[in-house]
Order: structure tokens, then C-alpha cells, then sequence
């Protein structure tokens, strides 16, 4: 069975307290520690941004699309679909920083790093044992990692108990 | 099947790629003129500029190919489409035969109409080769002119400006990126320009590349006569349509195509710079020759070419680019044409950012984002879903386009947002 598993919100969940952003730059840092990252001569930059709309806090990731419109886009041939998994990637020696990617993701989850002239975007912490690092750092399990099927079966564990809304 | 593909850049890869999704068997066989391996076209002022290694256009490893079990005809040349036996012929004589044929021919430099234009010195600059020979000029060159100011003049002009070569842009419209920007946005980049070193004249025509079989000076409408080595030429290209000749092939400047990307010719299908498609933005039919939208028609032709029935929403307007730092990025209708449109736009000199947003009634048509491009995505997306966007305008002439606030729009406008990426997304 091969492993389509990938980040999904309950924006509901989400109280905006960042802290998945913070823990997505320290996974993404030479030191892998806050204190050190913070001290980089290259900050790292986070991967994932929480998002606040009247009513609403989103905490959004790249989604890694069926038909990622940032691959087709991909002048330098550095975006790809992995088959088996479905995780879109970005092969940071061929990213060029044109942008294109940028200037398609209906997500804003291409975004530009203007200090290294790269796209950064999530790479589900690859390789990581504990898995993505915003959803191991999220205080209020606003972030699930797992199969479509898994994140069903875990909303409806959250409606059972009351945590989320009945209604939906 | 035979698949045939004259091509072998963003619509050609694309074809092809999509054609192995649905027909893992059949034959695949593109043709290129050009002798190398698939290249990004679109990097080569990336290479000049010395921002990628030299050789490392292709988009595709060279693996690639083999794997994917394509067989690549390389500087070979199509002379005629033979539709009444379904071949191809090529330059040498030899024939190809095809079941579905896809023509991703792409365009050529447009002339300028200039005399004494085929001196040495003066380059189109479009494909590896046109680099090649401007890489031989770079290293002689001291003075070199850049004639165009859209995004490939001045991506050009920052490549010879990298070679240490005293720059000039001259172009005849009165301000840079004039098909794209509005004035002052095109005078921002021209300040941006000058504080990096290359001149830029406007309003001025060249009447004449003067000098013996080299070109030594550019002579002026206004008079000037600039001395040069090199002239890099960027007039727009012109869509390859020869092969449609004789064929039922319809022509409107670029090559007439429907919403599965066929031509009127039956099994021959057309897609990327030399092909006409619907505007979504726009709806009118045209040529939109950029990267995006040429993998995209590509991969919608091959998906029809082996049998999935998939419509094309239609291309759009758009560009990205980079220049000295300052991050640009141009979709949709940007200059309006009739009172119609309504624009706004926001510029801040210090912090040089700039943005431009177009709308027609309760939709948004265009954008112009410079400094700051971050969620241009989300725009691209309004404008491609044709969303009614009257209840987050606010928000978007404020600078705020991320995906929570396009999330406002998605519960009253459900039918436009059926992709599957936004079910996963789970607003209880």
C-alpha cells in the first residue's frame, strides 16, 4: 500500500499561536534547535503559515495536489509528483527562482525566498522519524498527518468526544 | 498508435508525459530541429545572467527518455505533413507515419525590419543556439544594446550586464515593461536599471545597424548613433505555422485549436507558442506563449491524443520574473482598454513595492505585483475560476490575498472549487 499520507487542517482547532511556524523553521534550520536558528547567519524560514481570515485561522501547507498546477508551471524541471506517495517536491539544486510556481499555486503554498532566490515549500519533513514537525508541535491537534481515510476516521473521533461540532 | 510530436520543449514534454499516463505501450516519437536534449528555453537569460551553470537548462533528466520509452528525433526537421497517408516528412527524405500528430512547433524571433539586421552581432534570443553565438560576441563585446523592454529584454540586458558589457535597453514605447506594467511602475524598473548600471533610452526607433559585415553602431530615429558589439533583438515571436501549409489546418497568426487542443485537421493537435486558444481572462483567442501554459496544453492534447476527453479552461496572460532583486509578477489583463475596467494600484517607492489590480465588474481580471509576489497564486486562481470576488475586493486592494481570505469565497461559491485539495481542508 503505498504511503499517501500528507498534512490536513481542521482550521477550527487552529488558536493562531504559531507555533507550528516556529517548529517548521527550527526542522528547517542548520542547528535544528530555536536557539540556534534564530542565531543563522541565514535564518531558516517556515514552510507553513497560519492564516487569519474574520472568523477564521487556517494554519496552510502546501497540499500536494493531484494535479499540482506548480509542476506544470516548473520552467527549470525542479518540481515533481512522486507516484507512489503523491508528495510534490521541489529539488532545491534546480529551483532557479523564477517564480512560476509562485505566480500558480491556487494556495499561496509556493512561496519565494528573496535570501536564497529559491522556493520553499513543505517537504512533509522528509525523512524525519517523528513525521512533519508542524503537526508533532501543534498544541491543539489542528494538524493531522496521515491518509485521507485516517484524517476521516480521526474527525469523526473528534466529533464523538465533542471536541469539534456535530454538524459537520 | 503512433504518436508523432514536432517539438520537444514545455508542450512537447507535456504531450508526451501525459500520453504515458493513459498509453504505456504505444509509440512516442518526437521531432526537434535542435540537436540538443529538451532544454528550458525559458532559462537561457537565466544562464547569460550567471545565475545557473552553464548546461544545466535541461528540465528533464537524461534519463528521461529511456524511461518514459520516447524516442527522440534530434536535429531533425519536419518539411511537410503528408495528411492524406498520415506522415510526416523530414528534411532528409525520410517519412515518419503517425496515428495523432501534435504540432508544438512553437515561434521565432520576430524581424525587426531593420536594415543591415543580419550583420554580425545581432541575435534573436530564444533558443540554445542564439546563446551559444552570443556567448562568442560576449567575450569581444565592450558595448552591447538591448532592443525591447519587456521581460526578455531585460532579463537579456541583465545577462550582458553580467559580462561586464556597458548596457543600453532602447525601445520605442516611453517606459520599460509597457505591454505588462503601467508607467509608473515601468519608470520604477528604469530607476532600478540605471542605479545597476545599464542605460535605458525611450522613444527612439532604430533606423539602422550600421558597420561592414559586424555591427558597429546603432543609428536612431532621435539622431543617436550608439556604437555596439552586440545587439540582442526582442521583438516578440511569431508563432511556427509553416507545416499547417496545405493542410485544413486553420491559421490566425498561430495555429487555430479547440478545447481539446485539435486543430481542423482531424488527429493533428497543436499546442504551446504556436497555438491559438481562448483567453480565459479575456475570452478572446490568442496566443499566450509562456511556459505555464504551454506544459498545460501540451499535456491536455496528449491526454485527448490518447483518448481521455479533456477539456482546456483556456491559457492566460502571465508572467514571472526577477530582476536585480525585485521579484515581478504580471497576470491577466494589466492595461485595460475601455472604461469597462476598473484599476487600482498602490506604489511605494522606498519599500519598492508596487501592486496593480484590475477588475470588470464583480471580478478580478488582472494583477501586477512587484517587491512582494508572495499568494500571487491565489489571484491566478480568482481570475482562472472567473470567482465573483465583490465581498473580499476590500481585502484585495489592501494587499490581503492569501488562501483564508479566498476561503471566504469557497462556501458561496462551492461549484467553482471542486478540486479535491479543497475538501481536505476542513473548516468545521
Amino acid at each position: 500500500m503505498p504511503d499517501k499520507r500528507k498534512v490536513f487542517v481542521v482550521s477550527n482547532l487552529c488558536t493562531g499561536c504559531r507555533t507550528c511556524e516556529i517548529a517548521c523553521a527550527v526542522e528547517h534550520s542548520q542547528s535544528k534547535t530555536l536557539l540556534g536558528a534564530i542565531s543563522e547567519e541565514l535564518p531558516p524560514r517556515y514552510r507553513i503559515q497560519v492564516q487569519a481570515g474574520d472568523d477564521l485561522k487556517l494554519p496552510l501547507n502546501c497540499l500536494h495536489c493531484e494535479e499540482p498546477d506548480c509542476l506544470f508551471a516548473c520552467k527549470s524541471g525542479a518540481v515533481s509528483k512522486n507516484p507512489e506517495t503523491g508528495q510534490v517536491s521541489v529539488d532545491m539544486s534546480r529551483c532557479v527562482g523564477c517564480w512560476m510556481c509562485v505566480m500558480v499555486c491556487p494556495f499561496g503554498a509556493a512561496q519565494p525566498d528573496h535570501h536564497r532566490g529559491k522556493v520553499i515549500k513543505c517537504d512533509l519533513c522528509e525523512g524525519r522519524a517523528g513525521g512533519p514537525a508542524c503537526v508533532e508541535a501543534c498544541p491543539t491537534r489542528a494538524l493531522f498527518y496521515g491518509t485521507n481515510e485516517e484524517f476521516r476516521a480521526f474527525i469523526e473521533e473528534m466529533k464523538q468526544i465533542g471536541i469539534i461540532g456535530k454538524s459537520a | 498508435m503512433n504518436y508523432v510530436i514536432i517539438g520537444n520543449s514545455a508542450a512537447g514534454i507535456g504531450a508526451a508525459e501525459a500520453i504515458r499516463e493513459v498509453d504505456a505501450e504505444s509509440a512516442i516519437v518526437i521531432i526537434s530541429d535542435e540537436p540538443e536534449s529538451a532544454y528550458s528555453r525559458a532559462l537561457i537569460s537565466y544562464e547569460l545572467a550567471g545565475w545557473i551553470d552553464k548546461g544545466e537548462l535541461t528540465f528533464r533528466p537524461p534519463e528521461f527518455y529511456t524511461e518514459k520509452n520516447i524516442e527522440v528525433q534530434s536535429g531533425q526537421r519536419v518539411v511537410k505533413i503528408d495528411t492524406s497517408v498520415n506522415e510526416v516528412h523530414l528534411r532528409g527524405g525520410d517519412t515518419v507515419p503517425y496515428d495523432r500528430l501534435l504540432l508544438a512547433t512553437g515561434g521565432s524571433p520576430q524581424k525587426t525590419g531593420v536594415k543591415g539586421e543580419e550583420k554580425e552581432g545581432v541575435f534573436g534570443f530564444r533558443t540554445y543556439g542564439d546563446l551559444q553565438k552570443i556567448y562568442k560576441s560576449v567575450k569581444k563585446a565592450k558595448e552591447g544594446i538591448v532592443l525591447g523592454g519587456g521581460c526578455i529584454g531585460l532579463q537579456a540586458a541583465s545577462g550582458l550586464h553580467h559580462h561586464k558589457i556597458k548596457t543600453t535597453i532602447a525601445i520605442t514605447s516611453p517606459h520599460l515593461l509597457s505591454q505588462v506594467a503601467d508607467p509608473e511602475c515601468g519608470d520604477f524598473f528604469q530607476a532600478l536599471f540605471e542605479d545597476n548600471g545599464i542605460k535605458v533610452k525611450t522613444g527612439v526607433k532604430p533606423l539602422e545597424f550600421k558597420g561592414g559585415d559586424r555591427i558597429e553602431t546603432v543609428l536612431f530615429d532621435d539622431g543617436t548613433e550608439l556604437p555596439t558589439q552586440l545587439v540582442i533583438t526582442g521583438k516578440g515571436v511569431k508563432p511556427n505555422t509553416d507545416l499547417a501549409q496545405g493542410t485544413k489546418i486553420e491559421i490566425d497568426w498561430g495555429i487555430k485549436t479547440d478545447d481539446r487542443m485539435a486543430t481542423a485537421e482531424p488527429n493533428i493537435y497543436a499546442a504551446g507558442d504556436v497555438a491559438v486558444t481562448k483567453d480565459r481572462v479575456s475570452c478572446e483567442s490568442t496566443v499566450n506563449a509562456v511556459w505555464p501554459c504551454a506544459y498545460e496544453q501540451g499535456r491536455i492534447a496528449g491526454l485527448n491524443m490518447a483518448g481521455k476527453k479533456v477539456a482546456y479552461d483556456g491559457s492566460m496572460r502571465m508572467n514571472a520574473a526577477d530582476f536585480f532583486g525585485v521579484s515581478f509578477i504580471s497576470i491577466g489583463i494589466v492595461k485595460p482598454v475601455d472604461a469597462g475596467y476598473e484599476s487600482h494600484s498602490y506604489f511605494s517607492q522606498d519599500q519598492k513595492i508596487y501592486r496593480k489590480m484590475v477588475f470588470k465588474g464583480n471580478h478580478l481580471v488582472g494583477a501586477v505585483l512587484v517587491g512582494i509576489v508572495d499568494n500571487a497564486g491565489v489571484l491566478t486562481n480568482l481570475m482562472r475560476k472567473r470567482v465573483d470576488v465583490s465581498t473580499i475586493k476590500n481585502d484585495l486592494l489592501q494587499g490581503r490575498y492569501d488562501f483564508a481570505v479566498m476561503s471566504k469565497l469557497i462556501k458561496d461559491q462551492m461549484e467553482s472549487f471542486q478540486e479535491p485539495e479543497y475538501q481536505e481542508i476542513v473548516v468545521v
